[in-house]
């Protein structure tokens, strides 16, 4: 009885001991490495600092051993450039997994969950082609290796050879960088050439602009349409469904409605409400209703249109174009952002990150930044130079190519910061407004639903 | 004749063996794939962080019954729990009854009841989802009646209509336990109960409650399970962050899983799986208790 009695009291001693020791206030060590990948970093740094302790030394690891590479949808230029790069170094082995290309029902957060499942069980890709993964929240929980000490320990990373306000487009306030995009793909907007002949004033204002606002856009748009009849041949924008215009504005002024960082939201409010009323306004007067009109047939102007940089461009430097005064998309400090699904990011729990590290910078050079398959325009300058050329001389481009490398390049070189908002709550947000617009629920429903569900998911 | 008495023996011996070996093969699978995991998740419900994997303790349950979300997926889980539970069971013994006493057509009616069961839980979600929703069915019937629309999934009823769509799914699978439960009791008791002049009441409470009550405690466990699986229609039809009268303890589990945060999701599961354990341990002790009072 005794014995029994010591040993109940002796595993009550060792529960409470081990709750205790887990209690017990960790805020230094956290305040010291609040994630893994800050850990990893900063033992890699004082491991390869030189002996003056500034400048660390770049030591190239052995090219050795099989990387495993992660995508939802596989991006043309991969596989060429894993097959250049096995070539180079017989000794390294290139594992593709694209998600699309191997599902037959390709789902989002399907492949979130097996991507998941890989990185808990550590058997995850060394590398990671970001689609719509919550690149914030995986940064925060160490998931995501810190690439800022990468990049410094890069000495060729320059801005000599690099974009850099590109590549470094993702830092976030604590100087980490846990995803660098592998093209610069901006998004521009342009304004009807035939309408702005009429408005002297709004072509004024927009000669002197090196970006533009959504909001700026849509005021544009709806002063170059004024006195004319809605949806009849003439239209407010171009190739933007009633849920982007939303995500559009709500990218205005990203922080007044959703904080991410902060995990704030504020969308149950007056200015989200009548947001969703103007735009609806905008659908019901008939200005975005071009399901049914004859686009072959009917002259049509459209007062502002989105396109991508190369072709926004083209016709920037074409006088004879139908759209003029194209310019990057910006937000209301004039931020021009990159999108977060076009870049890389490293499992900090890879066993080869130096070697991964060595396959990103082979994917950032000049060597596959140039190839055709690259989209968008490049990070690596020479890779920009020869993509810029070849896409000049083989489309029918008015202009001098000077010009038009020049525009392009300095829409580039605007580019300071990546949108990192995360899939779910672009999803949430696309959901809930869908339903705005289809007549199932009013302004205020959705500004409470987008609430209570963009909080729950910052703060779950 | 020692030959083929040793070779009866040998075959009885393999006999009784044959059931061990085909457990040990279960039993094999079982450890596997829950018993392991389950310990090595208790590891990551002591870390701060899956990937640098701190130690901390009981912090990440202390936090748990500090998160707003989690208590609310208790409250409408253990809600959900309280009402449909009674009510799945009480109808399905009063059907059990009713197709017993049916003397035509009861195998017809047994089929209706568990059709539900033969239906993908996405088909019967997306049923219900047009039979409740804003524009649904029921609302254009209501309006018959001048009734507002009502949205039936994103209300305060919300969590009865998952108790309505529970009960029409299992009903037939507890009264299907209770009919062979009823089946196994012997039609003499009632003929003796009979003669002696009991009436419906009296043969219901004093013989059929009483010898069901095996049955009964089997029917309690499957539907307590059962009542878990009510997270897949919900979330068909509701998505990953629903109402909130619909946010079960399940939807923060898989949220924590997206969003890579293990050791919350571990925690959860934990004190999911205590709570489980005490209630069927509750259980089993409440049957030994009546059933020494029956033997008594």
């Amino acid at each position: 009885m005794m014995k029994k009695k010591k040993m109940s009291l002796l595993i009550f001693l060792s529960v409470l001991a081990f709750v205790i020791c887990g209690c017990a206030d960790h805020s230094g060590k956290k305040a010291k490495s609040d994630s893994g990948a800050e850990d990893v970093s900063q033992d890699k740094e004082m491991q390869n600092e030189g002996q003056d302790g500034d400048t660390p030394e770049y030591t190239k690891p052995e090219m050795k051993g099989e990387l495993r590479i992660s995508c939802f949808i596989e991006p043309e230029f991969l596989e060429p450039a894993a097959k250049q790069f096995m070539e180079q170094y017989p000794d390294v082995k290139i594992v593709i997994n694209g998600y699309m290309e191997q599902s037959n029902t390709p789902r989002e957060d399907e492949y979130q969950t097996s991507f998941n499942t890989g990185l808990m069980s550590g058997d995850g890709a060394d590398i990671v082609f970001n689609s719509f993964l919550p690149v914030t929240t995986y940064g925060e929980m160490g998931a995501f290796e810190d690439l800022s000490t990468y990049i410094s320990q890069t000495p060729e990373m320059n801005d000599e050879n690099y974009y850099m306000n590109v590549l470094k487009a993702a830092q976030n306030k604590d100087g980490k960088i846990y995803i660098i995009p592998y093209q610069a793909f901006i998004e521009t907007f342009g304004f009807s050439t035939e309408l702005l002949k009429e408005h002297e004033d709004i072509e004024n204002a927009l000669r002197g602009k090196e970006n533009i606002c959504f909001s700026e856009v849509m005021d544009f748009a709806k002063r170059l349409v004024a006195g004319k009849n809605p949806g009849e041949n003439v239209f407010l924008i171009g190739s933007r469904s009633t849920v982007q215009i939303i995500q559009d504005l709500i990218n205005d002024s990203r922080n007044d409605f959703i904080e991410q960082e902060k995990k704030e939201v504020h969308l149950d409010t007056e200015k989200y409400m009548d947001l969703l009323n103007s735009v609806k306004n905008i659908v019901d007067e008939g200005w975005l209703n071009m399901d049914e009109f004859d686009f072959y047939n009917t002259e049509y102007y459209i007062a502002a249109s989105p396109s991508v940089a190369m072709d926004a461009a083209a016709a920037q430097v074409n006088p004879q174009s139908k759209m003029s005064y194209f310019m990057p998309l910006a937000d209301k400090q004039g931020n021009v952002a990159v999108n977060a699904n076009n870049c890389i990011a490293l499992n900090s729990s890879s066993e080869h990150k130096e070697l991964a590290w060595e396959f990103i910078k082979y994917l950032l050079s000049d060597e596959v930044q140039s190839l055709p398959s690259v989209s968008g325009l490049s990070v690596n300058r020479r890779g920009f130079e020869k993509s810029v050329e070849r896409w000049y001389n083989s489309h029918d481009i008015s202009g001098s190519l000077e010009d038009y490398r020049n525009l392009l390049q300095g829409w580039v070189e605007q580019v300071n910061t990546c949108d990192m908002l995360d899939g779910p709550i672009k999803s949430l947000l696309e959901l809930e407004n869908e339903k705005f617009f289809n007549g199932q629920q009013t302004a205020e429903e959705t500004a409470k639903t987008l609430q209570k569900q963009i909080e729950q998911y910052l703060n779950e | 004749m020692d030959k083929e008495k040793m070779q009866r023996t040998k075959i009885h011996n393999w006999n009784k063996k044959i059931p061990l070996y085909m457990l040990c093969l279960s039993l094999v699978g079982f450890v596997s794939f829950y018993v392991i995991p389950f310990a090595v998740s208790f590891y990551y419900s002591v870390v701060d962080n899956p990937i640098t994997k701190e130690y901390c303790g009981m912090g990440n349950y202390m936090e748990l019954f500090q998160n707003p979300y989690f208590m609310k997926g208790l409250k409408n889980t253990g809600f959900f729990m309280a009402v449909s539970i009674p009510i799945n069971i009480i109808l399905s013994l009063c059907a059990a009854l009713g197709l017993r006493g049916m003397k035509q057509h009861s195998g017809m009616f047994n089929l209706i009841f568990l059709i539900p069961l033969a239906i993908p839980s996405a088909t019967a979600a997306f049923f219900w989802k047009n039979f409740f929703g804003l524009h649904g069915t029921l609302n254009k019937f209501l309006a018959v009646f001048h009734v507002p629309d009502v949205n039936w999934l994103d209300c305060k009823y919300s969590m009865l209509v998952m108790v309505l769509i529970f009960i029409w799914k299992n009903i037939g699978y507890d009264m299907t336990l209770f009919l062979s439960g009823l089946s196994n009791i012997p039609e003499q008791y009632y003929e003796y109960a009979d003669v002696e002049g009991a009436g419906r009441w009296w043969k219901f409470k004093n013989i059929t409650l009483i010898y069901l009550m095996p049955t009964t405690f089997v029917v309690i466990i499957m539907t307590v399970v059962n009542s878990f699986k009510i997270f897949k229609e919900i979330y068909i039809m509701t998505g990953e962050y629903p109402p909130d009268s619909l946010y079960v303890l399940q939807h923060y589990m898989n949220n924590m899983f997206l969003s890579l945060n293990y050791p919350k999701l571990a925690s959860a599961t934990y004190i999911l799986t205590s709570v489980m354990v005490l209630f069927v341990a509750c259980i089993f002790m409440a049957e030994k208790k009546i059933s020494e009072n029956l033997i008594s």
